[in-house]
């Protein structure tokens, strides 16, 4: 693969475009530009720093730095997501982690290990990027979920007080609320499903067509992606939806939201 | 007021020293003792927001007092399977829920439910029966109940409750937004109720209603205390 690397130079020039973004904020009074700063901060800082981490977890190729750095993304992607869910009543910090945990590494070493048959199955240019889309996609999809899911109970209060109030247990008393929760979380992968290809060509898929790939051999990979990203986010909402909404009721079945 | 002695086991409910409250405020009630007997029908008065709607939940254990404990028929209220004790002491809400679902399917509700095994839904003849009983005799079983007044509502959920077969019934000011209709069919039937089936009724109510037959202890909550009057 003969890719372009990028220089310093033209590197500098990219930061044209968020200049303009934050010279729009300035004019239009939209209050976004100390945002924008510090997301560009953030994103050179960040992604240099992970460009170094890689490398060095390229050469080393040993499965427990594969998996610790995972377990590492997952911890940030489980924060984010608590900084994100406005609720603080429900600790739910754990479960998403968790959840997040199950369904990332499941897929991933299914993806690595059984489709894509990679020897061996942790080695870290194919296992660290496939896991961060994952991760990636269910810290969304999960904080969606959660939102919506710690939101109706506290809105719909009374609806599931006169479902306990006639014998229904707190499964059965929150059973539509989880359902649309669910389904909340799922469903901005399953719409990215439907429009790949046409309407966006995605990351993965444009990154190794960069990198010289056969466009077809991407597409597999894409579509690989695609449905594991569907699955994860799955396998990761219905896990920290049902975890968390076994704490928003107490032992005695009373609602604490 | 009577307090609780060994007759804890006799009675209905009985708190001790129970104190409630919310997380930042003060207390409804503190240290309260109170015996509610099984013949008991308790009116519950007090100003707005002295807490009445949830003194009534405490009873059913939607809500639980900080300290202090709360007796049914003599065993903790905890020691029960939650559902299994919300069908014995049914509680109903100030303001009807109804799911967008239909009159037969919102009647027969609890007996969708795990706590359920083994009862049989009532069918549509018993339904009937309780629809003319409330006066709802043009209320089809097959419209879709959140299309209803919402003193109509109430009556549904009432025999909702009743349907259920409970020991006692709290409710939480069962009348405040309904008709004149609406409010003489509820009072009357829940009177009826007491004296002819023995629920103990516990009621939420700050207007002047007092039953015509039956002879209700009078209970105000005020100022974090309970005290009853005599009627």
């Amino acid at each position: 693969m003969n890719i372009i690397d990028i220089g310093y130079p033209g590197l500098l020039l990219s930061l044209s475009f968020v200049l303009l973004a934050g010279v729009s904020s300035l004019a239009l009074r939209l209050n976004l530009h100390r945002d924008i700063f510090w997301g560009t901060v953030r994103t050179v800082s960040q992604l240099f720093l992970m460009g170094y981490v890689l490398r060095y977890v390229f050469r080393v190729n040993s499965p427990w730095l594969v998996l610790l750095l995972f377990t590492i993304m997952v911890f940030f992607a489980g924060r984010i997501v608590a900084g994100r869910v406005r609720d603080r009543d429900v600790p739910f910090h754990l479960p998403t982690v968790f959840s997040m945990l199950i369904s990332a590494s499941f897929v991933t070493i299914m993806v690595t290990a059984v489709i894509v048959r990679v020897e061996p199955w942790y080695q870290p240019s194919y296992f660290i990027p496939l896991a961060g889309m994952i991760v990636g996609n269910s810290m969304n999809a999960i904080a969606i979920a959660l939102e919506r899911l710690l939101g109706d109970l506290r809105d719909k209060r009374d609806i599931i007080e006169m479902y306990l109030s006639l014998g229904a247990d707190y499964r059965e008393a929150s059973a539509d609320i989880v359902r649309t929760a669910v389904r909340a979380g799922m469903i901005p992968s399953i719409n990215t499903m439907m429009g790949v290809g046409i309407v966006s060509l995605p990351g993965m898929m444009t990154g190794q067509i960069i990198a010289g790939a056969d466009p077809l051999v991407s597409v597999k990979y894409q579509i690989v992606v695609m449905l594991m990203l569907v699955g994860s986010t799955a396998i990761g909402c219905i896990l920290a939806i049902f975890l968390v909404r076994r704490r928003c009721f107490s032992a005695d079945q009373r609602l604490l939201v | 007021m009577r307090l609780p002695m060994e007759r804890d086991a006799e009675s209905m409910f009985a708190l001790r020293k129970v104190t409630l409250g919310y997380f930042d405020g003060e207390p409804i009630v503190r240290d309260v003792d109170l015996v509610i007997e099984k013949g008991d029908y308790i009116l519950l008065k007090g100003p707005s927001g002295s807490g009445k709607s949830t003194f009534l939940r405490l009873l059913n254990g939607l809500v639980a007092p900080q300290s202090g404990e709360v007796l049914l028929q003599g065993q903790l209220l905890t020691s029960y399977d939650p559902p299994a004790l919300r069908r014995r002491i049914v509680y109903l809400q100030q303001s009807p829920v109804m799911l967008d679902a239909s009159v037969r399917d919102n009647l027969c509700l609890a007996f969708r439910f795990r706590s359920a095994r083994g009862a049989t839904a009532p069918d549509d003849e018993t339904l009937k029966e309780y629809l003319h009983g409330f006066r709802l005799d043009g209320v089809s079983l097959e419209g879709n109940a959140r299309n209803l007044s919402v003193g109509q509502k109430q009556r549904l959920a009432l025999i909702r409750a009743l349907l259920l077969k409970p020991e006692a019934l709290l409710l939480d000011e069962p009348t405040a937004s309904l008709d004149p209709e609406s409010r003489e069919v509820v009072e009357q039937r829940v009177e009826a109720l007491h004296i002819e089936e023995g629920v103990v009724i516990v009621m939420v109510s700050h207007t002047d209603y007092y039953p015509k037959r039956a002879k209700p202890r009078v209970l105000i909550l005020e100022n974090g205390s309970l005290r009853e009057v005599a009627t």
